[in-house]
């Protein structure tokens, strides 16, 4: 939220964060990020392009994202696994912050200089199937003001 | 290569690797275009692996000759080669294990099985040790 309104990611009219830039700790830092484009990559490498599992974990991924950039200002990498596990992956400094959308959303921040994860995502009522956008924006904000 | 539930592999002292590099192919999901460092989720295994993550054995198949297999004579999709040794498999308290297939006498594997509740923690150790080679080929 911090970075949105510092001016450190630049955003389209509609408030849609198009550019990530002047994050001297980040490492993703002046990339072009494109969700919607990175989303249909993945369908296109996935396994079976036509597993609707891989559909479900896509669609959800995107919805859940699109809020957590726009709040945290931070692109993260995406990746899949070959079981459509999806990944959403931040890395900043030495600290990952790294959220899977799989049968539920679960995040961690594993400190590189440490080995160890130090954090993990932590949701009020427990369903970790229903993490909203807002509490990974918070979680990820947390640690990159830290750093 | 998922494994079946009744092809479980007897993984005993006998088949335990002491002193081998493990070649992983890296699906390209797992990599983002312009950044060398893929999702830590290859060194993983998946529910289908059953807790067993496949690997080739360097020395039965050179990096090159594993990149091949995979694309060519698997027919799977890769992105590229990365490798840990069963030093740095040690290092994370697991072992890894010979375990020849039909047609794959360089398939070994890495047992998760005693350290599965801590999946994350080792899958980011073994991508950092992993990384710290360099990739063995990048497609």
């Amino acid at each position: 939220m911090a970075f949105a309104a510092s001016g450190r990611g630049e955003f389209d009219g509609a408030g849609r964060l198009k550019r990530v830039t002047h994050l001297s700790d980040f490492t993703q830092v002046d990339r072009t990020f494109d969700l919607e484009g990175r989303v249909a990559e993945l369908r296109q490498l996935a396994e079976d392009p036509n597993d609707p599992l891989a559909s479900l974990r896509l669609n959800r991924a995107r919805d859940v994202l699109q809020t957590v950039v726009h709040r945290a200002g931070l692109a993260p990498l995406i990746f899949m696994s070959e079981d459509y596990d999806v990944e959403a992956r931040w890395i900043i400094g030495h600290t990952v912050v790294s959220v899977t959308f799989s049968d539920a959303i679960r995040g961690y921040v594993f400190d590189r200089e440490t080995e160890q994860i130090v954090d993990r995502l932590a949701l009020d009522d427990g369903r970790q199937d229903i993490v909203p956008g807002w509490a990974i924006a918070d979680f990820l904000s947390r640690w990159n003001s830290d750093s | 290569m998922s494994i079946q539930p009744d092809e479980l592999p007897e993984l005993d002292e006998a088949t335990r690797l002491t002193s081998e590099t493990l070649l992983r192919n890296v699906h390209p999901s797992y990599v983002e275009k312009g950044f060398d460092e893929p999702s830590p989720m290859i060194f993983s295994p998946t529910q289908t692996d059953l807790g067993l993550l496949s690997v080739d054995r360097e020395s039965r198949r050179t990096a090159v000759e594993s990149f091949l297999f995979r694309r060519d004579v698997m027919q799977r999709k890769t992105a590229g080669v990365l490798a840990v040794t069963t030093e740095h498999v040690a290092e994370v308290l697991l072992e890894a294990h010979e375990n020849e297939v039909d047609g794959n006498d360089a398939h070994a594997v890495i047992d998760f099985r005693p350290r599965l509740a801590e999946r994350e923690v080792i899958r980011e150790t073994l991508l950092k040790r992993a990384l710290e080679q360099g990739w063995q080929v990048r497609a």
